[in-house]
């Protein structure tokens, strides 16, 4: 058993008179995929912004490798909600921005460090022939793409992403969903992965473990539920076995319940 | 009251809906040419009403005027008889100079203003008090700083044309959504890249309202700053001609300087819509 990567203890988060959530604990390991679950407002964001460093939880610790988050970081990485590229910019420059934000290097051989790694990067998300264009002129799963290569174009130790494809189209989803995949599995300093999602199947296709919370005010863990698929998973065959089934009864299960756990 | 919400009004000002409508529909009509001409022809017949009924010169012979003026536009017979040329000329370098002082204050002012709330609660009182100042009462002030009469026309023209950049660039910057904010943050953005790729892409096309408010109001401010200042410019000029009793040139000046504020208008017009970015949801 590893040493917890980041640990949060006794977690919350209040705005004035209303707690978004409260008293979570959670450690993750070095290399996981994490997902949280739970309806809508019940602070899952809230809880990844906590750990972005985009705000600092009124109650509890977050630990990331032994030391406290006190703001946002390079080893952090985080893909929005609502995509969040800059208008004004190129899906190049889009990428090429934060990289160069993260590593300042000013020497021609730094440069083409960073210009080679935004351009592996769009290639990889199938982005390079679209590199000019702005957001504006993509489709919603293209500009995904991007803020997903963005994300990992900084190299950041800890992956989080909120809700990033709740936006897009079944098959869209699917698609990168594969391609989140891929990427993690092929970039070996981003290990880690916490994923904010409201969606079963790829909560349960894509992590190692699933958190399920509580309906807000004051939501908290309801369940960290293991998933018992080996990887690589095959979406199809993944999908008649019997492991997935009982999982996904059982989160449809926890779901339910919430409203009762939630008035308690 | 915040400078933030004065600027949406004053923004809604030059967008005003009577004027599209009436030009929708002369293009409707036909061409442009068209409807110029019918408001030439109204303009025309209550010019002649009004002519008829005072001293004022009638629409004919203020055009033999006009033209004479337009074609020999450069003539300089000494400081007391120059081309209208020459004059709008002097009043355009002076526009321009009090203009691009005014915006090399009014942009880093209201960046400012606009990025801090502290900042801006303790300006936002200074601004209230000094924009509803008439141009005519900062002259005596330009001339007490600066001692010379031209110079006192640009310093009103700089003071004049400071605020409507100012509260525009500031609604600008403060309207910055939280998302693009986050993203400099999470994405470890420096304050230089915060400014340049976030700041001012967000901002410009209200900074561009701002200055187009700006050169309007410098255009106006700048005929009646001459007319104190005298020496050269349209203002100067147009004083001097009613006071020669030479109405067909103070008429034929109005039309000059309402055709160069026209142009001066559409230019930073043009200029706004190069910089429009359709913003994604």
């Amino acid at each position: 058993m590893t040493a917890p990567y980041l640990e949060l203890r006794g977690v919350g988060q209040s705005f004035g008179k209303y707690t978004a959530v409260a008293g979570i604990d959670l450690s993750v390991t070095r290399g996981e995929f994490v997902t949280l679950i739970g309806h809508s407002g019940c602070g899952k964001s809230t809880l990844l912004n906590l750990i972005a460093g985009l705000g600092k939880p009124t109650a509890g610790s977050i630990e990331l490798d032994g030391k406290p988050i006190s703001g946002p970081g390079a080893d952090r990485g985080m893909v929005f909600q609502n995509h969040s590229l800059l208008p004004w910019l190129s899906v190049y420059a889009n990428v090429y921005e934060a990289v160069d934000a993260v590593f300042p290097g000013r020497r021609p051989q730094e440069k083409q460090v960073k210009r080679d790694r935004v351009e592996r990067l769009l290639r990889v998300v199938g982005l390079w022939e679209h590199r000019d264009k702005r957001p504006g002129e993509l489709s919603g799963g293209m500009r995904q793409r991007t803020a997903v290569a963005r994300a990992f174009a900084i190299v950041p130790r800890v992956l989080l992403l909120d809700e990033p494809f709740g936006a897009l189209d079944a098959l869209t989803r699917t698609s990168l969903q594969d391609e989140l995949i891929n990427l993690w599995s092929f970039d070996q300093a981003t290990e880690t992965v916490l994923m904010v999602t409201h969606d079963i199947d790829e909560a349960i296709y894509l992590s190692d473990r699933i958190v399920v919370m509580t309906n807000g005010p004051r939501a908290t863990v309801r369940e960290v539920v293991q998933v018992p698929l080996a990887r690589p998973r095959e979406r199809h065959a993944m999908l008649h076995t019997a492991a997935y089934a009982d999982l996904k009864e059982h989160l449809l299960e926890l779901l339910a319940e919430r409203a009762v756990v939630g008035a308690a | 009251m915040s400078i933030v919400t004065d600027t949406t009004r004053s923004r809604e000002r030059i967008v005003i809906p009577g004027l599209r409508g009436l030009r929708s529909g002369a293009l409707a009509l036909g061409s442009g040419a068209v409807s110029l001409a019918g408001a030439a022809a109204i303009l025309g017949v209550l010019w002649a009403i009004a002519a008829w009924q005072s001293e004022l010169p009638g629409p004919i012979s203020t055009m033999g005027t006009f033209w004479r003026l337009l074609r020999d536009p450069f003539y300089d017979n000494g400081p007391n008889d120059k081309g209208i040329g020459l004059q709008l000329l002097a009043s355009l370098q002076r526009v321009f100079t009090g203009f691009a002082l005014s915006a090399l204050v009014a942009i880093p002012l209201g960046v400012l203003l606009g990025s801090n709330r502290i900042v801006r609660r303790f300006f936002d009182p200074v601004v209230q008090v000094l924009k509803p100042v008439s141009p005519l009462a900062w002259f005596p002030i330009g001339l007490v700083v600066l001692q010379s009469q031209p110079n006192a026309a640009v310093f009103v023209v700089f003071i004049c044309s400071l605020w409507p950049t100012v509260i525009n660039t500031a609604a600008g910057v403060s309207s910055i959504p939280e998302s693009h904010k986050n993203v400099a943050r999470v994405f470890q953005f420096n304050a230089w890249k915060y400014l340049t790729r976030i700041v001012l892409p967000h901002s410009l096309p209200y900074i561009i309202t701002g200055l187009r408010l700006s050169m309007g109001v410098a255009w106006l401010v700048i005929v009646a700053a001459e007319m104190l200042s005298g020496s050269a410019g349209v203002g100067f000029y147009v004083w001097d001609s009613y006071n020669a009793s030479n109405f067909e040139a103070v008429l034929s000046a109005i039309l000059f300087i309402g055709i160069i504020g026209l142009a001066l208008d559409r230019l930073f017009a043009g200029a706004g819509s190069l910089f429009s970015y359709p913003e994604v949801a």
